[in-house]
């Protein structure tokens, strides 16, 4: 069995297991038997709220079988959510579970949905820290699983479209140093100057700088959609295959909100709170799937 | 042009007191400064003092100021605390470690955390002395001027050496208390750490270094 397909069969495990409001993983292992041997094990992390981790076998016939859930308190439970004989009829689930999700997402933004459609205008992105004359201070949190971290934000423009964003513990340890281009722009937009060493993992880079980069993303954009209700407008821009739908209160020159998806789910959301002239108050950064949050709150010197 | 000479001599004059009172000349004999500094730890009880921390980035014309207060009382209770502009503490209480912002509190065992362990071991070090004794893990310059010891210390450790490339720590030649503590990183930002208002062998109270 490739990669591909255990990967595939667990995706389909999780989306099932949300549909039916199972809410208390967040780990999920899943061990394959091929008669007497074990072929793969594989832990994936799906977004629920405890931390609890289901031992799941998947038998050469398909069965699904929930045999242990060790550490929370249904340790008692013992499953059988689903007897699938062939694999077939689990792509099948899986199609039609993506398309339920996917349409979940296309239902947010309908314009069904009290939104009615407007023509696209003639508009720039204009990201909060473009003043290359400023020094964006922010006391950050980041939350990454059971994981908490707490530190200095320093954000500075260097010029339009390269931002340098500097994060330091309180004591004045540095964490990183990256400089992002504008990701609009740019196919390869960071680069990274510094990083500690626990930090310096390629996937955990990656991400954040896919993160902190749609607070940098700036400039003329080509807008590909724009609908409205009476306190809202929807903006959406696409780019390196995800929809960004920038959200502008009525009478707000700036955003207030971004929220990004991918064709079938909603990937982040980014909230800009006492936006002024010159930076929002605080922002909130929440990164689905990954259970990975970030708050910045703006500090005056 | 004689009052414009005059000024000229009168500001290189000026220029070069300045010059003499900053300027370190290498210590002979290290170890009557190690000693001298035992013995002023051994009647340091406890410190109380404010201190205010610069951090420079070279991307910032101006540097990152905040301030607080710290607190010291043997054998091994440190207080950190940051009141402006953010909210920050920091309490080693033995092997204990615990930390504190606006929103979040968790407490660590030194013991089963290398990382905390170290930083552990540098504070109380650095108010002990006993950092000077470490020739393990640092190379150590002892130099002095009229009014400051100072030590650079360079880290030996490959782990080390990659978030700090030098560590300063300076002296007050009047009761061998740290007044100012430099950490330069690898690629030139620092961080400075300047104390005053120190008060040393006051009553400080346990309770500061409880944990809630």
């Amino acid at each position: 069995m490739s990669d591909f397909f255990v990967i595939f069969v667990l995706k389909t495990v999780i989306y099932i297991s949300k549909l039916l409001n199972f809410q208390n993983c967040e780990s999920l292992e899943l061990e394959h038997y091929n008669s007497d041997s074990i072929f793969y094990r594989r832990a994936l992390n799906c977004v629920c709220k405890k931390m609890s981790i289901f031992l799941l076998h998947l038998r050469q016939n398909g069965s699904f079988t929930i045999v242990n859930c060790a550490f929370c308190r249904y340790t008692s439970l013992k499953l059988n959510i689903f007897f699938i004989k062939h694999i077939v009829f689990l792509s099948l689930i899986y199609c039609v579970t993506t398309l339920l999700l996917s349409s979940c997402t296309l239902v947010l933004f309908n314009y069904q949905n009290n939104l009615r459609k407007e023509t696209l205008p003639v508009k720039n992105i204009n990201s909060y820290f473009t003043n290359s004359d400023s020094i964006y201070l922010y006391q950050t949190e980041i939350r990454f699983m059971k994981n908490y971290y707490s530190g200095l934000m320093v954000i500075k423009s260097q010029n339009d479209s390269v931002k340098r964003l500097v994060f330091i513990t309180e004591m004045g340890i540095k964490i990183f140093d990256i400089e992002i281009k504008n990701p609009l722009n740019n196919k390869e937009y960071y680069n990274v100057n510094y990083i500690i060493e626990p930090f310096s993992r390629k996937m955990l880079v990656k991400t954040l700088a896919n993160d902190l980069g749609m607070l940098c993303q700036n400039g003329n954009v080509k807008f590909i959609d724009a609908f409205a209700n009476d306190e809202k407008t929807f903006l959406r821009i696409k780019n390196h295959c995800k929809s960004f739908y920038y959200i502008y209160g009525m009478n707000e020159k700036n955003y207030s909100e971004i929220i990004v998806s991918s064709m079938f789910k909603q990937k982040s959301n980014i909230n800009f709170f006492g936006v002024n002239n010159f930076a929002p108050d605080s922002i909130k950064l929440k990164h689905f799937g990954l259970n990975l949050n970030y708050v910045f709150r703006r500090i005056t010197q | 042009m004689i009052i414009k000479n005059i000024i000229f001599i009168f500001f290189v004059f000026i220029c070069e007191i300045a010059y003499s009172q900053s300027e370190f000349i290498l210590i002979k004999n290290p170890d009557d400064f190690k000693l001298k500094l035992k013995e002023a730890t051994k009647t340091t009880n406890s410190v109380e003092s404010d201190f205010t921390q610069n951090k420079n980035l070279s991307i910032l014309a101006k540097p990152i100021i905040s301030k607080g207060k710290f607190c010291y009382k043997k054998e091994k209770k440190v207080r950190w605390e940051y009141t402006t502009p953010y909210l920050y503490l920091v309490i080693i209480n033995d092997t204990k470690l615990f930390i504190k912002d606006k929103n979040n509190k968790k407490q660590y065992d030194t013991q089963s955390n290398k990382m905390f362990k170290q930083l552990n071991d540098f504070l109380i070090g650095c108010i002990n002395g006993e950092i000077l004794n470490n020739t393990k893990d640092f190379e150590l310059n002892f130099k002095e001027n009229e009014t400051l010891y100072f030590v650079t210390l360079i880290p030996k450790a490959q782990q080390m050496k990659k978030m700090l490339s030098e560590i300063h720590i300076y002296f007050d030649k009047k009761d061998l208390s740290v007044s100012e503590l430099k950490m330069v990183e690898q690629g030139g930002d620092y961080t400075n750490i300047e104390f005053y208002n120190k008060k040393l062998n006051v009553n400080i109270s346990d309770e500061k270094f409880n944990f809630n």
